[in-house]
């Protein structure tokens, strides 16, 4: 039962969950919530992303991006860029990482997907903090912020609030 | 005849009493209304006279009599001397009905309603043994007189004379809608009038006896039965042998009754329970009451126990009554008409006014309330003298000298020069007669009563806003309604409202008040029609009687629509349906507390009507003329609405029929529904057409029916297809077996096509009712069969399966079977196993694996055999369902199996003419394909069935699978903008199909796009309509919804409320927990 937990960011049984389901039977539910493979790697490499998981984002992240490059989905092709994006950062490589986030941001923007967009703010912020890029970190933070504003997402926009205001404190 | 004050002798002839003055009125027999001398017919019910039926007489005018120890009663009718004969007492016209009956040597009788007073003499043997037969029979007179005259009293009917013991009806021949207190009320005055008798008799002739009564409340056929040398009126049932018991089983002296009885009655008086009886003939034990005496303030006889719904759709009327109270405040006075046919609402508008009166004006008011009686509306006077005893606090128990005290007192607040007249006649109307001085009579007494109360409302009212409630004028007296109306002036010079509530019955005496207060105070005059309530009013009552109801649709529609818009029905059937156990109470937990859920205990729509209301609609059909009531009997046949062609030619009667529907139309039982195509009625109230119909014998019925089906096929002949079911109802009704069945059959293929599957199933269920369960023919095969494929639409497997497995079972049974019929059969009941998972319980399905695997090894076995025919539909439908077996039920799914059939199943649909299971076999196939994850694969075979469906006229169930699945397969590959109109299609075309499921999973699939494209406040609005389904359906309809409980778990979570997420999540999991197990049984989408 993944999908609330991860909206909840329990990720841990998130991952959990889906690593102990892979070797189950994909057994298909007549009507439209089939557990396909796409939506299983998806969410495990959100989770990895979220937990900043090097070892995993490395396993599901490049499958993700397979499976969705097959078949065209967008959506899973952001998720799969942003969770590249993070590794890349991870990994101390920033230009890489950048490349994956904007084009992330790219498809996201292109779908008018508000939440996945301000995700991705919130990890392009992290990666200006990470280069001591106070002024785009806050212009990150503050995107963010009004994505999840306007989704009333309250604890993300909590999140960012927080990032934004300690950035001014540091600063 | 005899006095009915005194009880002696007069002429027949005379007008006055010779001996107390007593004034004789001609009476009616039937309505008791006065007559005039000449009246050939009766002025106030129609009924014809003849010398004798005037027989009765009434009281008229001021009644100048002795004083009595208690307050006055109903004017008696005379019973005549000598040794009672039953015909004595029955009324002329019931008479002539039974004379006519036994000269025909009919039967003929109707189904009621009746209340049955048993009354017999106990000590009566003792008697006959020690006395002279001439004594003996002086004191049986005695005694039957006695018990004689409250039978009259409350307008009951005598049915016979036993011996000893009489038998009265309330209810027949002759309804009135409070028939049981009626008898109560009759019992316990017999008893009250025997015990003087008994010490008179026991001073005479030193024996001692006493009277018991029984009485029972029930359906009972009643009419004229017997020979062609004796017939009598008389009433067969169970309901009277009980009513026999009462009286057997009752202790002297005291008045018994069964349950039925006492639920009409409880509030009325008060009871000692008798607990449960064991009675001859009866299996159970059952519950008995002593009524011990009338409660001085009679309780609530409306409204349901325990519930309380606020005032529903009268609005406008309440808003004129509170300006209405504002003006009054102000010191203007008005006259108030709150008009209303039986249960709209009157009294509980003046409820609310009396609420709204007292919060407006304070303290300093009055508000006092009188009621006329059903039984007391010949009873001169009977009105006022209720309205003195309010107003000055004279109570029904009160000894004369009290009364008379009372009166005093009110005089005393008169002026000097009206204080003595005035005691004098409001005496006389308490049936006081003065020691001394000239009694006044005639006009004079009325003149003298107006004056007198003028001055008594202006010394009472004129200081003081005050409020005089008149209610049920409709039973009002003459004689108060014609003082009422010459009292009407008063209303200018003081704060004084005259409320005045009644039915729009224009033929009582209170109609006339009600229009010179409408030509000539039209100033001061409101008035309120009360109609009866919108559809959505109607909804709203009963979801506040009800605060939290799950009721199925099909029922609260039938309730809704039965009760026409009259909340008192509404009422009535709720509480029906709460006593009859078909709805229940629970009290679930909610935050904070508990919270009353009012469940249906099974998904069935019919009730039966309850026995009041059916009281109170025939009390309505008894005031018709015979004729015009054969009619009403004869279109209630037809149905709820009927056509005046088709009554015309099934009415013998039909040279007066116009006549008779003329009379239907102004007393407003039917309306005029349509006159294109052609004239066609409607009764007014759905329930009226079922009391008038419940009223007609069963063999009568049958003969109606059927002559109603022959005349519509010879009408109708051009347009049968319409009137299918119709037809098999009246054949069916009608006893009228093969074609009945045949009817259904073609209603039922009729309903399917046009999606009303819920017709289609009582249309199939209707025939198989007709065929005996041992029969084995085809055609119960194919009925079986055809009722199995209607379940499996309505995504009731297990109903389908049943249906199925009994089809094969008389498939076996057959000599001569035919093998592909076999084939067929298990290929549907393997289609229905499947259907079944993820909407039914693990349990549930383990339950039906056996039967699975049965039919998938027959299948299996025959594939090779019909593969080496010629192609045919037969082998793609098998192999469409063994694919879907192969992944869905197998378990681990063996995909290459499945992706195999499915392709089978293609290439073979494609030699063949059928699109519908071409597209069937190309669903299997890219079922599979998602199974497999291919996405884009299975998103162009989806693409292919679509372009398939989109033929004309192609098949719509076939077509919302294709819309959907295609729509479904976007949404796969993430093309979430592109998938939504196609889900919304796909919903739209399953509401039209009545396709549960799938327009819970088009909303549901939409919900997951939206959940996708982060706009959550959509994931939420779409929960509404899906929870409305679950909530409307049950779970083997809807189907899954689990994965949409997740979704809006999920959003529930991201915008921070943790507890409502968390609260969704598990009932996810549960329902999870309750199709698959825990999740040791799950599958991966089920983490997911």
């Amino acid at each position: 039962m993944s999908l609330p937990l991860a909206a909840k960011g329990e990720f841990a049984r998130v991952r959990s969950n889906l690593e102990s389901a892979l070797d189950k039977s994909g057994q298909p539910v007549r009507r439209g919530t089939m557990a396909h493979d796409h939506h299983v790697y998806m969410l495990l490499t959100e989770a990895a992303a979220a937990q900043r998981d090097p070892a995993a984002l490395a396993v599901y992240a490049p499958r993700l991006a397979s499976l969705a490059e097959r078949d065209g989905h967008r959506l899973y092709q952001g998720i799969a860029a942003r969770a590249q994006g993070v590794a890349s950062r991870l990994a101390g490589d920033p230009a890489a990482s950048a490349a994956h986030l904007d084009r992330a941001m790219g498809l996201f923007a292109a779908l008018g997907t508000r939440w996945q967009l301000g995700r991705t703010f919130l990890e392009r912020a992290e990666l200006a903090r990470m280069l001591d890029d106070a002024a785009g970190a806050r212009d990150f933070l503050a995107r963010a912020s009004a994505a999840f504003e306007a989704l009333q997402a309250a604890p993300d926009l909590e999140r960012a609030r927080g990032a934004l205001a300690q950035l001014q404190l540091t600063v | 005849m005899d006095c009915p004050n005194c009880g002696r002798p007069n002429r027949e002839q005379a007008n006055y009493c010779r001996f107390c003055g007593t004034h004789f009125a001609l009476a009616c027999p039937r309505c008791r209304a006065v007559l005039l001398p000449d009246s050939a017919y009766c002025d106030n019910c129609g009924l014809p006279l003849s010398p004798a039926a005037t027989a009765l007489p009434a009281a008229h005018a001021a009644p100048v009599m002795a004083p009595e120890p208690t307050a006055p009663r109903p004017v008696e009718p005379a019973l005549p001397a000598g040794q009672p004969q039953l015909q004595q007492y029955i009324p002329a016209e019931l008479m002539q009905k039974l004379e006519a009956a036994r000269v025909r040597g009919e039967m003929v009788g109707e189904r009621r309603i009746v209340t049955m007073l048993f009354c017999d003499v106990k000590g009566s043997t003792a008697a006959a043994e020690q006395l002279d037969p001439e004594d003996y029979s002086e004191i049986m007179n005695g005694a039957f007189t006695h018990m004689i005259r409250p039978v009259y009293r409350y307008e009951g009917t005598l049915a016979r004379l036993m011996g000893d013991a009489l038998l009265a009806f309330f209810g027949a021949p002759i309804a009135h809608e409070d028939d049981p207190q009626r008898a109560v009320l009759a019992g316990l005055d017999i008893i009250a009038a025997m015990r003087d008798y008994r010490d008179q008799v026991r001073e005479k002739w030193g024996l001692d006896f006493d009277v018991r009564v029984g009485i029972n409340t029930g359906l009972v056929v009643v009419g004229a039965v017997g020979s062609d040398l004796r017939v009598e009126y008389s009433a067969l049932g169970d309901a009277i042998n009980l009513a026999a018991r009462m009286e057997q089983t009752a202790t002297p002296g005291s008045v018994q009754i069964a349950h039925e009885t006492y639920k009409a009655v409880r509030t009325l008086f008060e009871f000692e329970s008798l607990g449960a009886l064991e009675v001859k003939g009866k299996s159970e034990p059952v519950p008995a009451y002593r009524v011990l005496r009338r409660k001085s303030a009679g309780g609530q006889v409306r409204g349901i126990e325990g519930l309380h719904a606020a005032l529903v759709g009268r609005d406008a009327e309440m808003t004129a009554l509170r300006d209405m109270v504002n003006d009054l405040q102000q010191g203007v006075g008005r006259i108030v008409g709150i008009l209303g046919e039986a249960g709209l609402g009157k009294t509980r508008l003046v409820a609310e006014t009396a609420r709204v009166f007292r919060a407006t004006c304070g303290a300093n008011v009055a508000w006092y309330e009188v009621g006329s009686l059903s039984y007391e509306t010949s009873q001169a006077y009977g009105l006022f003298q209720r309205l003195i005893r309010r107003v000055q606090g004279i109570d029904d128990n009160d000894p004369a000298a009290v009364v008379r005290e009372k009166l005093a007192q009110l005089a005393s607040s008169l002026p000097d020069d009206l204080r003595d007249r005035a005691l004098q006649v409001f005496e006389a109307l308490f049936g006081f007669k003065r020691e001394a001085g000239a009694p006044v009579e005639g006009e004079a007494f009325r003149r003298e009563l107006r004056a007198a109360t003028q001055a008594w409302w202006r010394a009472r009212f004129a200081s003081v806003p005050t409020m005089l409630v008149f209610d049920d004028m409709h039973w009002s007296d003459a004689a108060s309604v014609a003082l009422l109306r010459e009292l009407l002036p008063l209303i200018g010079e003081m704060p004084l409202v005259l409320m005045c509530v009644l039915r729009t019955e224009r033929q009582a005496p209170a109609w006339q008040l009600r229009n010179t207060a409408d030509e000539e105070y039209h100033h001061r005059y409101l008035e309120l029609s009360l109609r009866p309530l919108s559809e959505a009013e109607s909804n709203e009552l009963l979801n506040r009687l009800l605060a939290v109801a799950e009721l199925p649709d099909r029922l609260r529609a039938n309730v809704l629509e039965k009760a026409g818009g009259n909340p008192f029905f509404i009422e009535e059937v709720v509480r029906a349906l709460i006593d009859s156990g078909a709805v229940v109470a629970e009290d679930r937990p909610v935050p904070g507390g508990t919270r009353r859920y009012w469940r249906a205990t099974s998904a069935g729509a019919d009730f039966e009507i309850p026995t009041n209301l059916q009281s109170l609609l025939a009390a309505r059909m008894d005031r018709l003329e015979d004729a015009t009531r054969g009619t009403l009997q004869l279109a209630s046949v037809i149905g709820r609405s009927f056509y005046h062609r088709l009554l015309r030619a099934v009415d013998e009667a039909s040279p007066e029929l116009d006549q008779h529907l003329g009379a239907l139309l102004r007393l407003d039982m039917i309306r005029e529904a349509a006159r294109v195509p052609e004239l066609e009625y409607a009764f007014r109230n759905p329930l009226t057409q079922e009391a008038v119909y419940k009223t007609i014998l069963l063999k009568r019925r049958r003969t109606f029916h059927r002559r109603v089906g022959e005349a519509m096929e010879v009408l109708y002949a051009e347009r049968l297809d319409d009137l299918l079911g119709l037809l098999a109802h009246h054949f069916r009704l009608g006893g009228q077996n093969d074609k009945a069945v045949d009817y259904s059959r073609r209603a039922a293929r009729r309903a399917v096509g046009l999606f009303a599957y819920d017709d289609a199933v009582r249309n199939l269920r209707a025939a198989l009712e007709l065929i005996s369960s041992e029969e084995k023919s085809d055609l119960h095969l194919t009925l079986r069969e055809e009722l199995g494929d209607v379940y499996r639409l309505l995504r009731d497997g297990a109903g389908a399966m049943n249906q199925y497995q009994q089809a094969l079972e008389l498939w076996r049974g057959h000599k001569a079977a035919d093998k592909l019929v076999a084939v067929r059969l298990h290929r549907k009941v393997l289609q229905v196993i499947t259907d079944l998972k993820w909407t039914v319980s693990l349990e549930d399905l383990q339950q039906a694996n056996a039967s699975r695997l049965a039919s998938r090894a027959m299948l299996v076995e025959a594939m090779p055999f019909l593969i080496e025919e010629p192609p045919q539909l037969e082998t793609v439908r098998a192999l469409v369902a063994l694919s879907t077996d192969a992944w869905r039920l197998q378990d681990p799914p063996d995909w290459e199996a499945a992706q195999g059939f499915a392709q089978s199943a293609v290439d073979l649909a494609a030699q063949l003419e059928s699109p519908v299971d071409k597209s069937q076999a190309l669903g299997a196939l890219a079922t599979v394909l998602d199974g497999r994850s291919l996405l884009r694969e299975h998103l162009a075979v989806t693409q292919q069935r679509l372009e398939l469906c989109r033929l004309p006229d192609f098949d719509l169930h076939e077509n919302i699978e294709a819309v959907r699945s295609a729509a479904a397969a976007l949404m796969y590959v993430g093309e979430y903008e592109q998938a939504l109109p196609g889900l919304q299609e796909a919903e739209q075309l399953a509401v039209r199909a009545q396709v549960i499921d799938q327009q819970a999973n088009a909303i549901g699939l939409q919900a997951q796009c939206y959940y996708r494209l982060d706009r959550w406040d959509e994931v939420l609005e779409t929960e509404t309509r899906w929870r409305d389904l679950e909530r409307g359906y049950p779970r083997e309809r809807v189907g899954e919804t689990c994965f949409f409980v997740a979704l809006s778990a999920g959003v529930h979570a991201l915008r921070g409320d943790p507890q409502r997420a968390a609260a969704y999540a598990q009932e996810s999991v549960e329902y999870m927990v309750t199709m698959s197990g825990g999740p040791e049984n799950w599958q991966r989408n089920q983490f997911y």
